[in-house]
Parts: C-alpha cells; sequence; structure tokens
C-alpha cells in the first residue's frame, strides 16, 4: 500500500536537507521512476526539482554533472563526451528511451540499484560525488562511497553533484552482458586505461550489476607495464574470477549465478580488448 | 477466380484514425458513473486449503461497498475456457473457492470508492491457510500418491472426454491411423526426441479488463475486453447461477488477446460486485496480476519419433505428448488434441500416432494462446525433420520439398483427431507451400549459406521449418452477420465476430463493400454487443475471415438480392438476371442506373415500404490450412552463449489476403511473438511455485531495438471454400520462432537445443556438453 | 492532505486540487485525456507516454506534483480525426496500428524524435521507440510509418521554404 503523507518542493538543498532531518519518514524525490513504483511506501516526499540540481558544466579539467540531470541530459550535452565515447554508449545502455528522460544521475546513485550500468564506470574513471551533510559540503570518492554502506551513508546527507575527472590519455571501455538490448545487465564490466605509447601505464577494471554492489578488480594493475592483448585481457578476466567467485549474485532472474560466474572472464576480456577479436 | 475491386487492397484499417488520436475506446474509458474500483485477493500458495477467512475489518473500512469469498458467493462449477457449449474443458473452476490450487488464485474481492481503499481492505483480510503438498512437476503429477488437485466432488467433464481428477489427469488423447509398428520396421532410419516449450504469457499491452454497471431496466451492462462476448455472456450466467437474458456484454475496442481473453476470468466477479453494490465497477488486471493469475501457454513436452526410408520418404511420425494445464483445466483437452491434429498433417505419412495427456498442477494456468498447442509440437517435429535430413544426407529443405502435403492430397490425420474428438476428413484444396519454401530459401540465401564457413567465437547459421495451422473448428464455429441499408445508400453491419485489434471489422467492410457496390466506408461495421449483434462463436481458432467472412458474403447477397427486387419494381422489369451493384447503383444494360440511395428510400418511403436487410449465419465442414515456411539467420556468441537473431523471412500461403497490409501485420506481430518467445519470454518459478518475474523489467518482450530484420512474403492461393479464396493468417506464423530458430543454432554451433527460450546461460551449456561429449 | 498544482495541458492552463500521492497518469484520465493509456504502471511499457516540456515521460512513474507548472502534451493535443498530425496519418497508412492500444504512448515517443532529429534512420528510430512495447504488430509497420512521417514532414517543411 502507498501513502503519501505530504510533498515539499524545497527552493534550495539545505531546506531539502532541513525538511527531511525533521521527519523519519522523508524521502528525496528526484527523477521519481523507482519512488513512484514501490508498492508499499509511506512517506513525506521532498521533491529536489526547484533545487538547483539540473546542472552539467566543465571547469578545472572536470565534468560536474548536477544531481538532477538526467541521463538524456548528459546524453545532450556537449560536455559529456568528455570522459570518453564509451561513456555516451554506457549512458543510452541505461533503461529504455522513455526512462531516460526521467532518471537522474543523483537519483540512480542515491538508490544504487545493481541495474545502474554507469555504477563500474563511475569507478574506473575515479568519480567523485559532491554531498551535503548539515555541517555543510563535502566530497567523497565514488569507489569509497559504494565500498561502504552508500544507504547508510546518505542518511542525512544529500547528493548534489557528481563529478568527473578529464584525464586525456585515458580510455574508457566497457562490456554488458544482458539478454535484450535494454535488459537490466546482470553484468556489466568497465575498464579505464592509459597507455604510453601501447605499453599500459594504469589500469582500472570495475564490475556491476552482480554483486551486492560494484566492485573494483584488483588483478587490472597486472596489465602494467604490458601491451594489451587478448590474452592479457583474459588474464585479467582470470583475476577477477578468482576475486568474485563464490559471491556473486543476481540482479536478474532469467541469468543463473553460476552462468554468471562463468562468463565473468569473458565479460571482463570483451571489456579490455574488445568481443570481436 | 474474379477480379475484385476492393478485396485484395490495403484499405486502410477502419479504427486505424480514431485509434491513433486516442479517442476514447477501450473499457477502461468507458463513461461510468463514479464508478467503484474492484481489486482480487491472490493466493500466496501453491495448493492450501482456506481454514479460515475473516472479512469483518475490512468491511469496516469507510469506502469499501462488497467483500466476497466463497463463503458468500455461488458456488456453481462451471469452465473459464470461453469455448462453445458444451465446452470441451472440465468444470472444475469456482467463483471463489475454499482452496487455492496456485500462487495467484483467487482468494477474495473487494469493491471500493478508490484503488488506494480497495487495497488497504485487501490488507485487513485475515486468511488462515492449510498448506498442502503441491505438485510443481509435471512429470510427477500423476505418479500414485501424488496430491490430489481436483478433489471437490463437483468436478467433471461435460463432453465425454477422459478425465480422471482423482490421478491429476485433465485430458487424454489417442488417434492412430496406419500401423505404427510396421511404419518403424519400414523405416531405414530413426530419430525421437523430447522438446520442452516453455510457459509464457500472452502480454496483451491492455490487461484484462471489466467493467459493470445496471442499465434503465436494471440488467446488468458488462463492458469487457474479451475475444467472446457470447460465451462471456453464457458463461457468467451459468457461473451466477442468473438468467443469461439479464446480461449483455458489449465489447469495445479491445487492447488485444492473443487468446489470453478467450477465457471468462474477471466478468464473473464484476457482475457480482454490480449486483452486491448496486453501483458501477470496474476491476483490471495489474500487470503483475496479469502474468500470475490470468492465463499462459500450457507447458508441454513433446516426445516424438519420426522414421524415414533411404528414399527419404516417411514412414513413421508418432508423437506423445505431455501438457502442463496448472490448476485449472481450461482449453487442456483441445490444446493438447491440436498439437497433433495442426502438425501431424503436414508430412505424408501413413503410419502416424498420436498420444497426449494434459495433466493438472499448482502452477499458473494454460490457456487459448496463439499457435494454441500448434506452437509447442512444431518445436519437436520440425526440429526431428531436421534431424532425419540430417541423417538421410539431405538438404533439408529438399527433405521438406519431397514429403510436405500437396493439393489434392489428405492425411488419415484429419478425420482421426479433430480438437478433443473425432476430426473431419478433408482433402487439401489450396496449398503454396512449395512456393512458400522456395521465394523464402532465396530471401534468406539458404543454399549459400548453408555451404559457408563457420568457424571462430561468433558463428552464423541459418534454419527453417514448414508449418501449418487449420481455418476454423469444423461443424462447431459458427459467424453470424446481420446487414441494413441506410437512406443515403450506406449500410449498418452488425455482427458477433470480434474484432481485438486484428482488423476483422475492416476486412468485413472490404467483403460486403465489394459485394454491395459501395465503398468500405459505407458499411458501418458495429461488433460485438450480445444485445444488438447476431451470435458468433468468437475471435479463435483462425476463424474470423475464414468463417464469418462467408456469413458476410451471404449477408451481403441476400442484401444484394432485394435490393435487385426493389430495382425490379423501379424499373418494371420480372427479371434480376444481369443486375449488377457497382459504383453506388444498380445497373442493368439498357437503363438508367438507379443510386442505392433511391432504392434505400424508395423501399422505406415509396412503395411497398421495408427494411431491405439480410441476416445469414455461416458453419463449415472443413478447416483449410494455411501454410508457412521459416527461414531465420542466426548469430552464436560461442563464449558467452548469447545468440543474436539476424534475419527472419515467413512466406506464408493464407488463400487470397483480402488486405495484405494486415495479413502482413498479422504475421509480422506473430512472428515477432514467436521469436521472443524462443529467445527471452520464460516464467522463472521458486520451488514454491511462484514465478519470480512478473513484470516487463524481467519478463522480455520483443522491443524495437531487439528486433531482427523481418520480411514477409506473401504466396497467393485459392482456397474456393474460403470467403474470396481466403483461409486464415492469425495464429500460423507464431509456430516458427522456436524450431527455425534452434535448427538456425544447430547449424551455426552444431548444438541440438530442446528447451526453450534459448537464453545464453542453455546455449553455453549446450555448448560444454558439446565439447566435452 | 490536497495540494494544488497547475498544469499546461496541451496549450491550456488547468488548475487540481490532488492527493500527493497521485500519479500523472492518474491525473491526466480523470481530467479526461484518456488517450493517455494504462498498460503495466511500471514504466516499462509506454502505453501511458505524454511529452512534459516536449520530452516523453512515462506518466505511469511520475508523481503529478513533479510536473507542477510544466507543460504537457497528450496524444489529444496532436491532432483529431478530423485534422491528423501528419505521423498519426502514416500510423494507419502503414498498417501500423492494430489494436491501438500502444499507439497514442508511441506516436508521441515518434514526435518527440521528429521534433529532434527531422531525418532518423533506422538506429535512431529503433531506439526513440524502445520504450515503447506492441505486442501486435512486431514494429515493421511502425519503423515504416515514421519513416513515411518523417518524410512528409519534411516535404510540407520545404514548401514552406519556397
Amino acid at each position: 500500500m502507498r501513502k503519501i503523507l505530504d510533498y515539499h518542493a524545497p527552493a534550495a538543498p539545505i531546506d531539502a536537507l532541513r525538511i527531511s532531518q525533521s521527519s523519519t519518514k522523508a524521502r528525496f524525490l528526484a527523477g521519481g521512476s523507482y519512488l513512484s513504483r514501490e508498492k508499499t511506501l509511506e512517506c513525506t516526499l521532498i521533491d529536489l526539482k526547484n533545487c538547483g540540481l539540473a546542472h552539467i558544466s566543465e571547469a578545472n579539467g572536470n565534468l560536474r554533472i548536477g544531481a538532477m540531470s538526467t541521463i538524456t541530459d548528459l546524453l545532450l550535452h556537449p560536455a559529456s563526451s568528455g570522459p570518453g565515447k564509451a561513456f555516451l554508449q554506457a549512458l543510452s545502455s541505461t533503461g529504455h528511451a522513455i526512462v531516460r528522460n526521467q532518471i537522474t544521475i543523483g537519483g540512480s546513485i542515491a538508490g544504487m540499484l545493481p541495474w545502474f550500468n554507469l555504477a563500474a564506470p563511475l569507478m574506473v574513471l575515479d568519480a567523485s560525488l559532491l554531498v551535503l551533510e548539515s555541517s555543510g559540503e563535502t566530497t567523497i570518492s565514488f569507489r569509497s562511497f559504494v565500498a561502504n554502506k552508500p544507504r547508510e551513508y546518505l542518511k542525512n546527507r544529500l547528493i548534489l553533484a557528481l563529478n568527473i575527472p578529464l584525464v586525456s590519455d585515458r580510455e574508457l571501455c566497457f562490456s554488458r552482458l544482458s539478454l535484450t538490448e535494454v535488459d537490466f545487465a546482470p553484468m556489466f564490466a568497465a575498464a579505464s586505461i592509459s597507455r604510453e605509447g601501447e605499453t599500459v601505464k594504469a589500469a582500472y577494471v570495475a564490475v556491476s550489476g552482480c554483486l551486492p554492489g560494484p566492485v573494483m578488480i584488483s588483478g587490472a594493475s597486472e596489465l602494467i607495464g604490458k601491451k594489451l592483448s587478448r590474452s592479457e585481457a583474459e588474464t585479467v578476466g582470470q583475476a577477477a574470477l578468482h576475486e568474485l567467485q563464490g559471491k556473486i549474485i543476481s540482479a536478474n532472474p532469467n541469468f543463473p549465478p553460476a552462468y554468471l560466474e562463468e562468463v565473468l572472464p569473458v565479460v571482463v576480456a570483451d571489456c579490455l580488448y574488445g568481443g570481436a577479436n | 477466380m474474379s477480379k475484385t475491386r476492393l478485396v485484395g487492397k490495403s484499405v486502410p484499417k477502419i479504427d486505424g484514425i480514431t485509434l491513433s488520436c486516442g479517442m476514447p475506446k477501450f473499457v477502461e474509458d468507458m463513461p461510468l458513473k463514479n464508478p467503484l474500483c474492484a481489486r482480487i485477493l491472490p493466493s500466496p500458495y501453491a495448493h492450501a486449503v482456506i481454514e479460515d477467512i475473516d472479512t469483518s475489518d475490512a468491511e469496516k473500512l469507510p469506502g469499501v461497498l462488497a467483500v466476497l469469498t466463497h463463503k458468500n458467493v455461488p458456488r456453481i462449477v462451471h469452465t473459464t475456457a470461453g469455448q462453445g457449449y458444451p465446452e470441451p474443458s472440465p468444470y472444475d473452476t469456482f467463483i471463489l473457492d475454499r482452496k487455492v490450487r496456485f500462487v495467484g488464485d483467487r482468494v477474495a474481492v473487494v469493491a471500493a470508492e478508490t484503488p488506494e481503499i480497495a487495497d488497504e481492505a485487501l490488507s485487513l483480510i485475515r486468511v488462515r491457510y492449510r498448506e498442502l503438498p503441491s505438485v510443481l512437476d509435471p512429470w510427477k503429477a500423476m505418479d500414485p500418491g501424488a496430491p490430489v488437485i481436483h478433489d471437490e466432488p463437483e468436478a467433471y467433464h461435460p463432453i465425454s472426454a477422459k478425465y480422471d481428477p482423482q490421478r491429476n489427469l485433465a485430458a487424454e488423447v489417442k488417434a492412430v491411423a496406419g500401423d505404427l509398428a510396421a511404419g518403424e520396421k519400414e523405416a531405414d532410419f530413426l530419430v525421437e526426441g523430447t522438446y520442452h516449450a516453455h510457459y509464457a504469457q500472452h502480454c496483451p499491452i491492455e490487461t484484462h479488463i471489466c467493467a459493470g454497471e445496471l442499465d434503465h431496466n436494471n440488467r446488468l451492462v458488462l463492458y469487457t475486453s474479451t475475444q467472446v462476448p457470447f460465451h462471456a455472456r453464457r458463461i457468467t450466467a451459468q457461473a451466477l447461477g442468473i438468467p443469461l437474458k439479464r446480461i449483455r456484454v458489449i465489447k469495445p475496442r479491445i487492447g488485444g488477446g492473443f487468446g489470453a481473453k478467450q477465457e471468462v476470468l474477471l466478468e464473473d466477479l464484476t457482475a457480482l460486485l454490480v449486483l452486491t453494490t448496486r453501483r458501477p465497477v470496474v476491476l483490471k488486471l495489474s500487470r503483475q496480476e496479469e502474468f500470475l493469475s490470468s492465463r499462459t501457454r500450457h507447458q508441454m513436452f513433446t516426445t516424438m519419433k519420426i522414421g524415414a526410408k533411404k528414399d527419404g520418404s516417411l514412414t513413421l511420425m508418432d508423437m506423445k505428448v505431455l501438457s502442463n494445464t496448472g490448476a485449472y483445466g481450461s482449453h487442456a483437452l483441445t490444446v493438447m488434441s491440436n498439437a497433433g491434429s495442426k502438425v501431424l498433417p503436414l508430412y505424408r505419412c501413413s503410419n502416424i500416432g498420436f498420444h497426449g495427456k494434459t495433466v493438472y498442477t499448482n502452477l499458473p494456468v494454460g490457456g487459448a494462446y496463439r499457435g494454441y498447442g500448434a506452437t509447442q509440437s512444431y518445436f519437436a517435429q520440425e526440429c526431428l525433420i531436421d534431424e532425419m535430413a540430417e541423417k538421410l544426407g539431405m538438404d533439408p529443405v529438399d527433405f521438406r520439398l519431397q514429403n510436405h502435403i500437396r493439393t489434392g492430397e489428405t492425411s488419415p490425420i484429419f478425420k482421426a483427431l479433430g480438437e478433443g474428438r473425432e476430426g473431419n476428413e478433408m482433402y487439401i484444396q489450396s496449398c503454396g507451400i512449395i512456393e512458400c519454401i522456395n521465394l523464402g530459401a532465396q530471401e534468406i540465401g539458404w543454399r549459400e549459406k548453408r555451404m559457408s564457413v563457420r568457424e571462430g567465437r561468433f558463428r552464423r547459421g541459418v534454419g527453417m521449418c514448414s508449418l501449418m495451422q487449420g481455418s476454423s473448428i469444423p461443424d462447431i464455429d459458427m459467424g453470424s452477420v446481420y446487414i441494413k441499408i441506410n437512406d443515403d445508400g450506406s449500410f449498418n453491419m452488425n455482427l458477433g465476430a470480434t474484432d481485438l485489434g486484428t482488423g476483422s471489422d475492416t476486412i468485413f467492410a472490404q467483403m460486403a463493400a465489394e459485394i454491395l457496390g459501395v465503398e468500405s466506408e459505407d458499411i458501418i461495421v458495429y461488433s460485438s454487443d450480445t444485445d444488438m449483434t447476431p451470435f458468433d462463436v468468437g475471435a479463435y481458432a483462425s476463424s474470423t475471415t475464414y468463417l464469418s467472412g462467408q456469413a458476410v458474403i451471404k449477408s451481403a447477397e441476400a442484401v444484394r438480392a432485394q435490393i435487385f427486387s426493389v430495382a425490379c419494381e423501379i424499373w418494371g422489369v420480372t427479371s434480376t438476371e444481369g443486375m449488377e451493384l457497382r459504383e453506388h447503383c444498380v445497373n442493368l444494360s439498357g437503363k438508367d442506373p438507379i443510386l442505392l440511395s433511391k432504392i434505400a428510400c424508395h423501399s422505406l418511403y415509396a412503395h411497398n415500404q421495408h427494411q431491405i436487410a439480410g441476416n445469414e449465419s455461416h458453419i463449415t465442414k472443413v478447416s483449410p490450412p494455411p501454410f508457412s515456411a521459416h527461414f531465420a539467420e542466426v548469430e552464436v556468441d560461442t563464449l558467452t552463449g548469447a545468440v543474436r537473431v539476424l534475419k527472419y523471412v515467413a512466406a506464408i500461403d493464407c488463400g487470397t489476403a483480402i488486405n495484405p497490409r494486415l495479413a502482413e501485420g498479422q504475421t509480422e506481430g506473430a512472428v515477432a511473438n514467436g521469436i521472443s518467445y524462443a529467445m527471452w519470454e520464460q516464467y522463472v518459478f521458486n520451488d514454491k511455485g511462484r514465478m519470480l518475474n512478473p513484470s516487463f523489467n524481467h519478463y522480455h518482450i520483443m522491443r524495437t531495438c531487439d528486433m531482427p530484420e523481418i520480411k514477409t512474403i506473401l504466396v497467393p492461393t485459392y482456397e474456393p471454400t474460403g470467403p474470396f479464396g481466403a483461409k486464415s493468417v492469425s495464429e500460423i506464423s507464431i509456430n516458427g520462432g522456436l524450431p527455425v530458430l534452434a535448427n538456425a543454432i544447430y547449424h551455426a554451433a552444431g548444438i541440438r537445443l530442446k528447451e526453450g527460450p534459448f537464453t545464453p546461460d542453455r546455449v553455453l551449456a549446450a555448448l560444454k556438453k558439446k565439447g566435452n561429449g | 492532505m490536497k495540494k494544488n498544482l497547475k498544469l499546461q495541458i496541451n496549450g491550456t492552463w488547468k488548475e487540481f486540487s490532488i492527493e500527493p500521492g497521485t500519479l500523472l497518469l492518474d491525473l491526466l484520465r480523470t481530467a479526461g485525456y484518456q488517450g493517455v493509456k494504462d498498460g503495466c504502471r511500471e514504466g516499462e511499457c509506454g502505453a501511458c507516454t505524454v511529452h512534459i516540456d516536449g520530452r516523453p515521460i512515462n506518466s505511469c512513474t511520475l508523481f503529478a506534483l513533479q510536473a507542477d507548472g510544466r507543460s504537457i502534451t497528450t496524444i489529444e493535443g496532436l491532432g483529431n480525426p478530423d485534422h491528423p498530425h501528419p505521423i498519426q496519418e502514416a500510423f494507419v497508412e502503414t498498417g501500423a496500428v492494430q489494436c491501438g492500444f500502444c499507439i497514442p504512448g508511441k506516436i508521441m515517443s515518434v514526435k518527440a524524435l521528429l521534433d529532434r532529429n527531422p531525418d532518423p534512420d533506422e538506429h535512431q528510430i529503433r531506439e526513440a521507440l524502445s520504450g515503447n512495447l506492441c505486442r501486435c504488430t512486431g514494429y515493421v509497420k511502425q519503423i515504416e510509418a515514421v519513416k513515411l512521417a518523417a518524410r512528409r514532414i519534411r516535404e510540407k517543411k520545404g514548401d514552406h521554404h519556397e
């Protein structure tokens, strides 16, 4: 059963935070696509639409994305290609055409739903969150945010913006396993690689979708100092399997966890080196 | 075949523009005065007895007008299957019962002022269940000592059919033609296998919905999203124990059915709530309820043995079917029978066997679903035909071309097996399968692609299958049509045939207009309303075009004869010979044409006044099959098991396509559903019999981004028993998905998939098994 | 606790007083915009698609209050049988309409696509319609309809320039 007790649309983030702290039943409302579908919900809604959080800009080598920016806002903004073409592709693999007009970057991060395809890319891109708490604004790296009970962290806090550092020699790539184009990908791997000539200088790999939360694959560091090949990519895939074996769950009932475990090395290798090679 | 003016033309669908403009035309758009919202309490258990149910708190909630449970509704056994009377489905259902038989079975229903109050009322109903052991595996349903799902004494079968609920046997059929043992002995090669066609849901975008109110005469009016308005009226009257004459069923526009709405699911509860509250009531299933509680495709295991001689001729086709009807026996007998009767006659063979059993389980309820059993068993037959071709060293195309049935031929199975009873002997009078196969093979590039090299990670392959279906149920189905003329020379055509989005209203207008010498816009079509339109069995069994179309022709001809009589009067001639209807006029050489408006006004106002009108009915002795050949190209990722469908070709002989665009649309819709079923759609159950993915989030029906290239080829033939040479088109093309894609995957990667859907995990498991084996 | 809101629906400002949990879908249907269809209430089928400030949105997953002060276009705002929009005409002509339940929502997605991109390719059309499920047609004729409508609208605009 759903009962919406009250609705507020404050004009500033600090007011939103204050209202949320005055009631245990308050919920921030971003795009609404998730909250509006919850079948059992008793709460006061704090709509963030008037808080001025729908902005996208590029400044000082960073892409800054206001929490209320929708996926479509991002897809249409010229600055969004900053982190690479793959970032746009990852954005457009989020949900279907209509829902992308509604779901927001902040709402997706706060919900940290397993099918949030951007989680892995944001980890490897070393993104950070600008967060408002009672004492003022603070910054937290996206990696430590997801690693440390994000829902707990967000009690009494409000995500204001996402920050992605734009690094010129970094390539982003990803691969996605799903039943159909619009399916919730039960496995999504992303990597960022920096090279000097053909030699890998830095490499980060993250996997999302199949675990309680997205994770970094530490085995990616094996690539440093080497030339990237399919077999090196497969080695990282095997390392990923080694790290995640037995921990895999499936956010999508169509995919048995045992299958996901079996193909994890392939998905990671495809991410690093492409599927067709 | 004489030249036609409108038949064979793609005239726009007559309701197309109003639908495109979003005009209110569906059940939920009906202008009811302050309607109540009804909601159903579903069973959380697969099998349980309701020991106690306390509704007092729910009843006390302000805004709640009625709470119904098994304690306060009539207990009259019936079937929900919307079929002819007496229905060939067991009577095993009550409006509400003291026992629940699957997760999602209905326990109680409430009517309240708002949806929120109705939901709150449901949460206040306290039920004490005693859980019973359940049957979740159809193979174990008939084991000695298995829990008995229908232990109520009232359950029986209204027709003489094998029915043994004490053993969870909902239906059993056997038919043999020729000598199976001899057929096996004659064979140089035998192939055999069991194929599993899985659970699936129709997924009409409009879920089941029924709205009801009392009219000015205190009669019950039901606006319902149904394929079977007349059966809905009859079964509702039966279930409630009220006179049929008190009920009027109106079918407005329907948001898709595909068989799910050949079922009387909500009309009984809606009617009772209206009678109880004396207020208008709307009962609509949520998307989740549509998956859990409405109807599904019968899960079916088809075991088949095929024998052939070295020369490629078939000596044996022996099919055994285990069908799972779930908790209730809706369409249990007939879907299973059709698995044989619409499939086995496709090939020439003297020794044919069929043995089908349908069992009860504590799983979601099977029902009518486009393809109706044929979809399930074509999977087995067309894969095994490919296996046999391989054994013989023949190309699957050539093997089929050699063996399929042709014009002038019959199959012993037509006579031996009908829909739950003996069938009707039938000789094929129209068959375009050779052209279908040849044109389809050409379109996909069969010969080159069969020879291509398949190696590396991503492997491509092509597959094919042949198909047939029927056109209506002979000796049972009846369609009736009423046509009358109006002052301006337009015509009303009222008919029971139920357009559920297929475009039948449009093609009937074309047929009537063709005969009456007017344009399709001059025919005002109204379907269906049990008070206003003559009887029709409804939209199922691929009968609408073929059967009701003949009734349209007969009625139009009757009207034409009356028009000619009036023309005789006006012209002062005695014979109608040489008269023709053309361009809104009666024409006779040597005379000035008379406008139809003049004929109408003469007959209504001037002389010997009467209403020019015709009302004719049609039944059929035969059920001529449409034929089709499907081809597909796929790409298999051998590392992940992911399969992409690249191209799909459906070449179809539906006789004359009355409206080619609509016929193509029927084919493309069925093809898309067939691909989607074969590739993605599935019910994932937990070990308690609960479906885990009852939403479009995790139950995937095809979206635009998932489409392969789809190519439809209409192959015209002329069926002498059909209207303007037409046969059916709606169902056949859904049957191809499973076998054609399985055959293409086999060609690509050498793995033979025998269970759908072909999800990456199943494909990868098969690849691993092949690698190791 | 009722809340007031103002919406500009198909060009006309209207005021409503609603429960805060009211979804935009229910508000619109109750207010008489019944071309907005209710197919799943989970944002997956697209039958309830309307435009908010020109962008297609699932009205079933949006609280009505979120749209306060904004401009909404429903299928009724596009055309009527006497004066249909070229997209509506193209859908009928190509046979893209079967049961018609998904059509109003789908046409709203097409409208948004063509407003943004008057000459979309096959891939862009498929992408833009990925949120609108149809179980009847297999989409083949719907994609054809979009191409036809796009061509007609372009030609019409070309005429104006001359």
